[in-house]
């Protein structure tokens, strides 16, 4: 497994795949293996070995300290290689996806990418379920023709269930051995974003404005009611067109897809395109004062009132909670 | 400098999808197939820095598909692509890794330095295309590019990669790359009618994967995925509107179903 940290620090949602990697039967400590990739990574280590994660690999070296994807693809297939691996898992995260296509193509292997679930048959991991054309089709996939590796990335927030693991840690310690890759490229800096927030796409409750909200200002109705409960404030494609909103916040066919266990939709009248980015939330609540509102369709529980009035009742509610 | 740029055939993102009733088949209704919209901002890219390189520059558009993929090709010659390829397809489908062997193949053999795609095929949202045919290449590749800026002679700085929690990774490159664009990147220009007619008698080839060196049974015993069938979603059961004496009432009927009910809070 590839667990992702960037500055010496975890990245928490890669550990979801842990979970992933019990399903596909690795009960045994011996049978599962995870890789580290970045400079400093001593605490981040130290965070493996606490969890207990069978083999360990870190490959520590001034080159890794920002992504760089022929040199983390070197490092997987060089751990892969040493394990004996058949299968290799990640998150479907950025890097995670970025890292697992790479990998596939360098090693010739079979790549399921964004898989929501996962499907045995006789003790082997065989394929599993992803969502197509932004999630208004679901297609059943699977490996063939015994490829090299069995590689996969997991869609976030998608577990039924979470077991708890425990393995004894081994530590192998692979020198970083540079690939013959002699091109000039290189991740300069990462620039932190705005929003110190949890990503949408890996939080679990998530408020998000429309068009009514009206200008950017009126967001912070929504930042307010969603500090008080740790969510994540995302958009519609309406409000990020109109400048109410970055794109980065943008939740929808051409921004983010979300997972969360709560979606709360302030003034958001439910396109398609919108729903289509939000549909798999376990819980959705709408608010919005037309009552014939697409999205009245798909949520939970409706409000039809006016979110100026409703989202601050609501938050000094969850405040009383 | 040659230019290549990768497009692909996807349905209109407004279609009405249907599956078939075995599950094998999806179908889109009457409405006509589009360009991939990323692949639009790909082309845009690789128009205007040809444009900003003037002499000796040449973009040539690259799709692997059935011949009737090459209307949708013509959208991009019409916005400045010089010349079009298209690898006709096999009738078996291939995973990305043999689609990433044949682009490369071809790649080499324009002799092209910079490659332009799209980030991901709103069909399959994969993303799979620019890493898989940098590391084929043994080129550095970037995906998700919503920035950039030509260095005036071999490379770009400032490639601004967008990953998760708002952050931007920040690359510098020479070439030769493979990038993809993101929606952010620009602003696909108008074909206004002059240009999509000039289009039509731009140079157009079909290629087969055999001119690339490659044969039905190789890429066929090396396609290592498949997809076995499509279904829907599961439709939510329908929810329900919380009635309520006043603002306060509703908001607190709500509060105490997500706790008691759906326990998300």
């Amino acid at each position: 497994m590839f667990i992702e940290s960037r500055d010496g620090v975890l990245k928490k949602s890669s550990l979801e795949v842990f979970n992933r990697a019990w399903e596909t039967s690795a009960s045994k400590p011996e049978d599962i293996a995870v890789a580290l990739i970045g400079e400093n990574l001593d605490s981040v280590a130290t965070e493996m070995k606490n969890i207990g994660c069978g083999t360990l690999y870190c490959f520590s070296d001034q080159q890794l300290k920002n992504y760089h994807a022929p040199y983390y693809a070197e490092c997987m297939a060089q751990a892969a290689e040493d394990f004996s691996a058949e299968v290799i898992l990640a998150m479907a995260s950025p890097m995670g996806r970025d890292l697992t296509a790479r990998l596939a193509a360098k090693t010739k292997s079979g790549l399921l990418t964004d898989l929501i679930s996962l499907k045995m048959e006789d003790h082997l991991f065989v394929g599993g379920v992803k969502p197509m054309l932004a999630g208004k089709v679901m297609a059943e996939v699977r490996y063939k023709n015994k490829p090299k590796y069995r590689i996969a990335s997991f869609r976030l927030n998608t577990l039924q269930s979470k077991t708890e693991l425990a393995a004894e840690t081994v530590e192998k310690l692979l020198a970083f051995s540079k690939p013959s890759f002699d091109k000039s490229f290189e991740c300069r800096e990462v620039v932190a974003g705005e929003n110190k927030t949890v990503d949408l796409t890996e939080a679990d409750i998530i408020i998000s404005g429309g068009r009514s909200l009206g200008s950017a200002d009126a967001f912070k109705i929504l930042s307010e009611c969603a500090s008080v409960v740790g969510a994540t404030v995302g958009a519609s494609r309406a409000a990020v067109d109109a400048g109410y909103a970055p794109h980065d916040m943008q939740v929808g066919q051409t921004g983010k897809t979300v997972n969360p266990s709560l979606y709360i939709a302030c003034g958001i009248s439910g396109a398609i395109q919108h729903m289509a980015g939000m549909r798999t939330s376990k819980c959705i609540v709408a608010i919005n004062t037309d009552p014939e509102a697409p999205i009245f369709k798909i949520a939970d529980y409706g409000i039809v009132e006016d979110l100026f009035e409703a989202v601050p009742f609501l938050q000094k509610k969850l405040e009383n909670l | 400098m040659k230019i290549v740029v990768l497009i692909k055939e996807t349905p209109d993102t407004e279609a009405k999808i249907s599956i078939s009733g075995d599950g094998s088949e999806l179908g889109f209704g009457t409405q006509k197939p589009i360009v991939n919209p990323y692949d639009e901002f790909a082309v845009e890219a690789a128009v205007s820095l040809k444009e900003k390189i003037g002499g000796d520059c040449e973009v040539i558009v690259a799709a692997y598909g059935p011949a009737s993929v090459k209307e949708r090709m013509m959208r991009a010659l019409a916005m400045g692509g010089d010349r079009g390829v298209l690898i006709e397809a096999l009738p078996s489908p291939i995973d990305s890794v043999c689609l990433a062997q044949l682009f490369a193949a071809l790649v080499r053999k324009e002799g092209a330095e910079l490659v332009w795609c799209g980030k991901q095929g709103i069909d399959n949202d994969n993303m799979h295309m620019v890493p898989m045919l940098g590391e084929v290449l043994g080129w550095g590749h970037v995906n998700v590019v919503g920035a950039l800026e030509w260095d005036g002679t071999d490379g770009f700085n400032s490639i601004s990669r967008e990953v998760d929690g708002g952050q931007v990774e920040k690359y510098q490159a020479k070439l030769p790359l493979v990038l993809g664009a993101n929606k952010s990147l620009n602003k696909p220009r108008y074909a206004p009618l002059p240009k999509v007619l000039q289009a039509k008698k731009k140079p157009f080839e079909m290629v087969s994967v055999a001119d690339l060196g490659f044969s039905e049974q190789g890429l066929t015993s090396e396609n290592f995925t498949e997809i076995l069938n499509y279904f829907m979603p599961e439709e939510k059961p329908a929810g329900k509107i919380i009635d309520g004496d006043s603002l306060e009432a509703k908001i607190n009927s709500l509060v105490q179903l997500l706790h008691d009910e759906a326990k998300v809070i």
